[in-house]
């Protein structure tokens, strides 16, 4: 008799199948893609106002991205 | 009484009042008025339970922003009640403030006039009166967003609860597989003289009665009256081009994602601005949920599995990518939903496609826009709100980049509330329906329901529709 495919089935089948080889396959972030990385994040910050700014859309306080500037 | 129009050779009576639809509207209506001895007669178009063939008279040519105007309502007996969310709130006093936006204006009454009616709307939905309108959560944000309070219907279904009283009421005809097609008007085309009616099989017959209540919804009461154009060309109670316009949903914007800075917290927040906000920006008004997802449901042998799959997910941040695994999100982490107050705009409207029914009437042509003034709405309400929630230290706010780009187009979807297309004003240039819900020039033709909705506020619609229908029987049976 064919087992029923429940939530817990399609759940591990689904990580099992998709997920876990892309883990395998990930490589180690390079120096040139973490500088691109921070890069594009820069390209999505803007000045909302004196209290706050955007960072790739999470609203801030801009004192929290300013500590420890001189 | 309760006659099934297809087994029905005549209605030879006449009444003091015709209803037309069962919803919580027409029910609430009819109840009142037979209670003030009056002779009803109260007619659903669909059957006591639901079918495909009554339910596809609601197919619309839907040209704008879709709101799924076939699938949010429901035509048989008790209407949309029988699938409602069940969430209540009032109007605030505030909603009826008379400021003109996009040059129409508001109310032509207070909240006074409805205050009346709450505590026996309250009974009729079944809403714990002593208990009134609590709110989930405890937190404000530090200004301009409280919690929002609210009281929850079992949901009422006014078929299942009422039904059984309709058939029993003596002064009370209801026949079902009744669809209204037509009204003959005085030769003055001052009053209704009838109402034509027939059923899915060519049976027509008509209805005479002294006064005549259209509770269609937002979508049907206006198709019907500009099908009603035999003697006015227009439709009836249309001389203004004000039938089928301004019609207003309640926006639900995925603003975006929030997490919370206690990572444990799992509690559901619903947040509604308050009225120097809404003045002092010049916006609608607002409710914004923000809902933690975060409960996956780990037990037993699998808990560690799904655990560490989930930290996987959370550490690669591909959870976006898994969100259509219900109830998968990152610890703390939640969705922001919205009912905002769409604002009145004349692009909003209802008119006649040329598409026709199986009765061969002209279905409704659905073109649902919103405005700039609700664009701005939207947006200035999602940034407040981050800042806001990220000054109460409750976490941070992630807003979709449309919130914050005004190049990119707003998401927004519905929440099946229809209001707005018989616009109650006192000014018939402004409106359908004057402050007694009276069809201006018709002298006996009444509306009731969400169409009359001159605005929307931000609270879920049902219990300011009893109320007004309340007010209009009291009306009427004066």
């Amino acid at each position: 008799m064919p087992k029923a495919i429940n939530r817990r089935i399609f759940l591990n089948t689904l990580f099992f199948a998709t997920i876990t080889p892309s883990i395998f396959a990930k490589k180690p972030h390079s120096k040139a893609s973490s500088r691109a990385a921070a890069q594009h994040r820069l390209d999505k910050l803007d000045v909302i106002d004196n209290d706050f700014s955007s960072v790739d859309g999470w609203i801030l306080p801009t004192k929290i991205l300013t500590k420890g500037a001189v | 009484m309760l006659f099934d129009f297809n087994m029905q050779t005549t209605i030879d009576k006449v009444y003091d009042i015709c209803i037309v639809g069962t919803g919580p509207a027409g029910i609430t209506l009819a109840r009142k008025l037979a209670q003030s001895g009056k002779r009803i007669i109260l007619l659903e178009a669909g059957g006591l339970d639901y079918s495909e063939q009554s339910q596809n008279f609601y197919e619309c040519e839907s040209v704008g922003n879709d709101a799924w105007p076939k699938f949010t309502r429901l035509r048989y007996f008790g209407g949309t009640s029988n699938h409602w969310s069940g969430r209540c709130r009032p109007f605030d006093s505030s909603d009826f403030d008379s400021q003109k936006i996009n040059g129409l204006p508001g109310w032509p009454i207070r909240y006074s006039a409805l205050e009346p009616y709450l505590r026996e709307a309250m009974e009729i939905l079944d809403l714990n009166a002593e208990q009134g309108f609590q709110a989930i959560n405890d937190d404000f944000l530090n200004s301009h967003f409280n919690p929002d309070a609210f009281s929850q219907s079992p949901p009422t279904r006014f078929k299942a609860k009422y039904q059984s009283e309709i058939e029993a009421a003596e002064n009370i005809d209801s026949f079902y597989h009744a669809t209204a097609i037509d009204l003959e008007l005085d030769q003055l085309k001052r009053s209704v003289h009838k109402l034509k009616i027939t059923n899915y099989k060519e049976k027509q017959a008509t209805v005479k009665a002294d006064k005549f209540i259209l509770c269609l919804g937002g979508i049907e009461t206006p198709r019907f009256l500009l099908n009603c154009n035999k003697q006015m060309t227009s439709g009836v109670g249309n001389a203004t081009d004000m039938v089928g316009r301004c019609f207003m949903e309640h926006l639900n914007v995925p603003m975006g994602s929030f997490i919370y800075r206690d990572l444990d917290n799992t509690a559901d927040m619903q947040f509604y601005a308050d009225d120097e906000f809404v003045s002092d920006k010049d916006i609608g008004k607002s409710n914004i949920s923000l809902g933690i997802v975060s409960k996956v449901k780990s037990y037993g042998r699998t808990k560690a599995v799904k655990n560490f799959f989930k930290n996987i997910a959370c550490q690669m941040e591909i959870e976006d990518k898994v969100q259509f695994i219900s109830d998968f999100k990152c610890p703390g982490m939640g969705n922001i939903s919205t009912l905002l107050e769409q604002s009145p705009n004349l692009d909003s409207r209802v008119s006649l496609s040329h598409d026709t029914d199986d009765l061969g009437i002209n279905r409704a042509k659905f073109d649902w826009q919103i405005s700039d003034y609700d664009r701005k709405t939207i947006r200035e309400t999602g940034l407040a709100m981050a800042k806001e929630f990220s000054r109460a230290g409750l976490g941070v706010v992630r807003l979709a980049d449309f919130m914050l780009d005004e190049s990119i187009d707003i998401q927004f979807g519905h929440h099946a509330h229809h209001m707005g297309t018989t616009r109650m004003s006192d000014d018939p240039r402004y409106g359908v329906v004057d402050k007694n819900s009276k069809v201006h020039d018709i002298d006996n033709l009444y509306v009731a329901g969400s169409s009359v909705f001159s605005t929307g506020g931000a609270c879920n619609p049902t219990m300011p529709i009893v109320q007004l229908s309340l007010r209009l029987a009291d009306h009427l049976s004066g």
